[in-house]
This record gives structure tokens, C-alpha cells and sequence, in this order.
């Protein structure tokens, strides 16, 4: 269980039940709950560091204004160097959340005096220039005007035991905290799934046809435009979208390719699932063309029947449940967090392409008769790179996003990756792909830990799921046995680690003549059930037969 | 009668969810600070909050300050 340590200007309730959300899956530690000074320097063991600041607790706005100046440069920049020194030196995630809410009357807001104010914008401005991936600033006071300032406040509270929150204004701050730590550890969603009549558009294009339907025309149709707009932005940044709808396909495409305020255009939708088959049926095909885990996907329809038979049928799919009104859907799917991303990657805006290359491929592949020809055909030619500070993001987010394809899913942050390519033993190395469907980037990353006496271990070995069926995880084991010869390697230890996704390399080491064996007390080992292997790489003789169509 | 049931039953709910680690034994009226070596002044005020929250209601200030027993707490919770 993942620890975090809280820290914070004023009380936060230690244990009150609205933390009860987080009990469950992480350990809490309060020991520096309004005491952050100390918190800095602390020896006490965490994976997470969470510091609630309310600017309110640092400044006295009623002091005179030369000597509150001087304290607010003063508190700049100590907030700022500690939390800088901070992620110097700690490896996981800081999360400052941030609030300089004061009651002022209105004549006081129309003057551009509110220090708090600027103080706390200035924190904000050189935490961003930081730069820094392991740092997430949550800008409270604009989450908690949606509620109400005075909901979320409660003085009663800041004289009886120094927090400032109400009960529900901590409930609230605490739930923020939660969806950020779960976009952290748990990847983004990959796929929205879209229904057509009275969702792209309004109306039922079978029986209203393409000149009555709603979209564009003032009223609805201007709601049901703004709604592809935000379906857009978020395909833009890398999601794929999908069509799924019990119609038929030429009345769909003749919407899609004639109807002239469609924004949505036929090549943003990867694949259309027009028929009257069930929707989950369809999903499930979807997923395995693609070759995605069902958690990736997202559906979204109007109708509560489809949705609830895809919820009993495929509770591993996210089904939003729209609101009531219409006019809410633009915002509701931009609030939406878990398609977003922290860093958008080069790979990311690539995707769409990526995946119609992977729908194409497993078309062309089935329809082949003899598979390895076929892949000698086809011109693969992949590389090797070492770690470098321009790859580096995409090495942590394979780590972070691949569940198939992985032998132990273990997460590594950027940081945690400089750190094992600094041992001068140790292998770590990324591998791109290319071949006549297009260049696939990069798409895997191994990473083997020497322990001693020439032995190794293969601590990471993942691939991204959009290059399956190629053999590449063969040639990799050849690429890699090259290179643990020439460092005069005897043995090397693996470990298959069973997650509710990776059963596709289960056989994985078997088959490349890696032998079973039970588990000793060796500390590289994951204290998880696990099938342990071993494999003498001096002078072995596996062949590695089918690498050779990568010539 | 059956109301009285009720303010019992929604008590002594929040007594398990705020003293997760404690037996609570079936008669809550005498219970009050300091009962169990986990009911401190912190964990007090979090048993305040969360009974104004299953009950709808807010504590005055003062009373906050003064309330030490479920005895009083139901007095209040009665009388709102």
C-alpha cells in the first residue's frame, strides 16, 4: 500500500471520516498536519507528498502594507525552495494544493490590491517553471467556487480547531486529491465509443433523414455541433473514437460525409460498428481488434437501455451516464478527467494513425497464408536506443500505460529510470519500430538489473500492443542475449508477475528456453505469486529462429 | 417512541465509523470524551461533525465547546 505523507498550514481533521475515501487504498500519515516546516526534512518513509497551503495562514492581510510586502517576497521564496528541494531529492509525486480565499467586500475587489492573491499566483508561476513532471499544483479556490465559497468555508471550525474547510469543503478537497493520485497511477482511458442519432446529432436518421436531423441549426442543432466540438479536442490529444449504432451504415455515412456541419469527419472515427447487433458484442470486437484491454474503453449513449445492458455485459467499460439536459453534454464530456493527460507526448497525436495502421495489419495478417513470410514482407526493421533525455517520457509512460505486454507491471516515473540507467551495470534500453504499415515510434523498453557474480535480472520487459504479432519480443531476447555476452553474463533471472491483463505472456519465457524454477528467498523477486525462470545465457543455444525475418 | 429508536441507532452508526478500532458497547449514554483512549479532543470535534452531518444540523460555537457526552449530544439532537 502506497503511503502518503500530509502536511499543511492549518488543520486538515487527522482521521475525521471525510479521509475515509483515501483509507482504504493508501496509508495516511498526519504526523505534520500544520506543521509543514518539519515535514520538509522528514526521515519517515512515503510514496506520495501531499502539502495543502492556505496562503491565508501564511500572511496577516491586515498589517501595514510595506512590512507585508517584504513578507510576501519572503514567503515566495521559501515555499518555493522548499518544495523545489524537495523534488530534488524525492522520487514520487508532490501534490501542493493551493487556496488564498479571503472575504473581501465588493469595493475592496475592484482595487488591485488583494496580496493574497498575487502571492499565491507567483507561487504558481515559478512551480510551473519548474518544470518538473513529479509536481501537480491544484488551484483550489477554482474547484471550490463551484460550490460556493461559503459552503466550503467554515469559521466555526478555524476557532474551534484551527482548519479552515467544512466538513463538506474537505470532502471536497479530499475527492480533488483522490482523481489526481488515480490519474497518476492509473493510465488514461484510450477509447470513446459513440452512439449516433440523438447523441451526434438529434434525431433518428432512418426515419427523419439527413435534411431533418438536428446540427448546426440554432436551439439543439448548435449543442449537438458544440458537443462533436469537445468529441474534437479530445481525439485531437490522442483518444480514439469510435462509432457504434444500430443503423444503417449508409444513412451514417452519408451523415458523415455530406452533411456540412458535421464536425466530425469520417477519418477521425477509426472504426465504425454500424448493424443491428448488440452493443457489447460490438465493443468486444472493437477491443479485440485493437487489441485493448476493455477498462480502455469510454461509451457514451443516449439511451439508458443500451447502457445499462453494456454496464451487465461489460462492467470493465466506463458508461457515462449523460445529463438530463442536453445543453450540459459539451461541458460534462470536458469534465471528463480520465481521457486527459498530464503531458501530451509526440506519440499521443499520433495515435489515431497508429491504431488504423494495427486494424489493417490484423487484416492483412489473417487473410496471409503463411505468417512468417507474410512478416518478411512486410520489412520490419527495429533499433535499439539507449535512454536520453528526449525518450525519456515515453520509457516512464510504457512503464505507466502497458498492461499487456508486460512481464511484472511495475511503474517507473521518469526519476526512477535516470536512476537505474545510472548503474553503470545495469541494461536499460528502449526499442522503435518500423515497417511498410508506417513507423510505429517506439514501442518497447527493457530493463535488466545486474545483481552479481555476472548474474542478471530482467526487472522490465514490455511492449506496446499495437506491434503484436510481429515477433519483435523474439528479437529483442536475441538483441538482449547479444549484449549480456558481451558483458560476460552467466545467468539471467526473470520473473513472471500474473496480472488481471498480462496473461498473453505467460508462455512467454518458456518458449524462448527460459526454465521454471522455484522461488528462493532472492530479494529482486516480487513478494506477489509469481512464476519465477532462470536461463544460463553463457554458451546457450536457443535459437532465436524467427528473429531472422528482422534480417 | 420509534423516533427515539432512530436517534439511537444513527448515533451509535457514527460512533463505529469515528472509533473504527473500539467496541461500542450498546448503552451510548454515559459514552462521552475520553471514553476510549482514542477519543481525544481531535477525534471529538470529527464525531461532532460527522453527527451534524447524519443529522442536518449545525452545532452553535459554544456548544461545540462544551459538549462532552452522548447523553448531552442527544438533548440537542432532540430538541433541533
Amino acid at each position: 500500500m502506497k503511503k502518503i505523507l500530509i502536511t499543511s498550514t492549518s488543520n486538515l481533521m487527522p482521521n475525521n471520516k471525510a479521509w475515509h475515501d483515501l483509507f482504504n487504498d493508501f496509508n495516511l500519515n498526519f504526523d505534520y498536519v500544520g506543521n509543514f516546516n518539519d515535514s520538509f526534512y522528514t526521515k519517515k518513509n512515503h510514496d506520495i507528498f501531499l502539502f495543502t497551503i492556505f496562503i491565508q495562514d501564511l500572511i496577516d492581510e491586515t498589517e501595514e502594507e510595506n512590512k507585508l510586502k517584504k513578507r510576501i517576497r519572503l514567503i515566495e521564496t521559501n515555499l518555493v525552495n522548499l518544495i523545489k528541494n524537495k523534488l530534488n531529492k524525492f522520487n514520487g509525486p508532490v501534490i501542493i494544493c493551493l487556496s488564498n480565499h479571503i472575504e473581501r467586500n465588493l469595493i475592496e475587489n475592484l482595487k488591485n490590491n488583494n496580496y493574497l492573491e498575487k502571492l499565491s499566483q507567483n507561487i504558481k508561476k515559478k512551480l510551473a517553471n519548474l518544470k518538473n513532471n513529479n509536481l501537480f499544483v491544484i488551484n483550489l479556490d477554482a474547484f471550490f467556487s463551484l460550490y460556493g465559497f461559503n459552503n466550503i468555508f467554515n469559521s466555526r471550525n478555524l476557532y474551534l480547531a484551527n482548519m479552515r474547510l467544512s466538513l463538506f469543503g474537505l470532502e471536497k478537497m479530499i475527492y480533488q486529491v483522490k482523481s489526481i493520485i488515480n490519474r497518476i497511477y492509473y493510465p488514461a482511458k484510450k477509447v470513446l465509443i459513440l452512439d449516433c442519432d440523438d447523441t451526434l446529432w438529434g434525431g433518428i436518421i432512418g426515419e427523419d433523414g439527413i435534411e431533418n436531423i438536428q446540427l448546426g441549426q440554432d436551439g439543439y442543432g448548435k449543442v449537438f455541433t458544440d458537443f462533436q466540438k469537445s468529441i474534437k479536442k479530445i481525439s485531437r490529444e490522442g483518444t480514439i473514437l469510435c462509432v457504434c449504432s444500430k443503423n444503417n451504415l449508409e444513412d451514417v455515412m452519408n451523415v458523415f460525409e455530406n452533411h456540412k456541419h458535421m464536425v466530425l469527419k469520417k477519418n477521425d472515427i477509426l472504426s465504425f460498428k454500424v448493424n443491428w447487433k448488440e452493443k457489447y458484442i460490438n465493443i468486444k470486437e472493437l477491443a479485440d481488434q485493437l487489441s485493448l484491454g476493455l477498462d480502455s474503453f469510454v461509451f457514451w449513449d443516449d439511451n439508458p437501455i443500451e447502457r445499462a445492458k453494456v454496464r451487465k455485459f461489460l462492467p470493465e467499460v466506463e458508461t457515462i451516464e449523460p445529463d438530463n439536459e442536453i445543453v450540459n453534454w459539451p461541458n460534462q464530456l470536458k469534465n471528463l478527467d480520465f481521457f486527459s493527460k498530464f503531458n501530451l507526448t509526440k506519440d499521443d497525436k499520433k495515435k489515431l494513425k497508429q491504431y488504423r495502421i494495427r486494424s489493417k495489419f490484423v487484416d492483412d495478417k489473417n487473410n496471409a497464408k503463411e505468417e512468417l513470410l507474410y512478416l518478411k514482407s512486410i520489412k520490419l526493421k527495429a533499433k535499439i536506443l539507449k535512454i536520453s533525455s528526449s525518450n525519456l517520457m515515453r520509457a516512464s509512460q510504457l512503464t505507466m500505460k502497458t498492461n499487456q505486454f508486460n512481464l511484472r507491471t511495475i511503474r517507473y516515473t521518469q526519476n526512477d529510470i535516470v536512476q537505474l540507467n545510472k548503474v553503470s551495470k545495469n541494461l536499460v534500453f528502449l526499442i522503435s519500430l518500423k515497417d511498410v504499415y508506417g513507423d510505429h515510434g517506439i514501442v518497447s523498453l527493457v530493463i535488466v538489473k545486474y545483481i552479481k557474480n555476472n548474474n542478471y535480472f530482467l526487472d522490465t520487459f514490455l511492449m506496446s500492443c499495437r506491434v503484436l504479432g510481429r515477433k519483435l519480443e523474439t528479437w529483442i531476447l536475441r538483441e538482449l542475449f547479444k549484449k549480456l555476452n558481451k558483458n560476460k553474463c552467466e545467468k539471467l533471472y526473470a520473473e513472471f508477475v500474473p496480472s488481471s491483463k498480462n496473461d498473453l505472456v505467460s508462455k512467454l519465457l518458456v518458449n524462448h528456453g527460459f526454465s521454471l524454477i522455484e522461488k528462493k528467498n532472492l530479494n529482486f523477486y516480487s513478494k506477489n505469486k509469481s512464476k519465477c525462470f532462470e536461463i544460463i545465457t553463457k554458451n546457450n543455444n536457443v535459437k532465436f529462429n524467427e528473429a531472422k525475418i528482422y534480417g | 417512541m420509534k423516533q427515539k429508536f432512530m436517534v439511537d441507532k444513527i448515533l451509535y452508526d457514527c460512533l463505529k465509523k469515528n472509533f473504527p478500532k473500539e467496541k461500542i458497547p450498546k448503552l451510548i449514554d454515559k459514552l462521552g470524551y475520553g471514553s476510549f483512549r482514542t477519543w481525544d479532543s481531535l477525534a471529538h470535534l470529527n464525531l461532532l461533525m460527522l453527527i451534524e452531518k447524519k443529522f442536518k444540523f449545525k452545532f452553535k460555537f459554544d456548544q461545540m465547546l462544551n459538549i462532552k457526552t452522548i447523553k448531552e449530544i442527544k438533548k440537542i439532537v432532540k430538541n433541533k
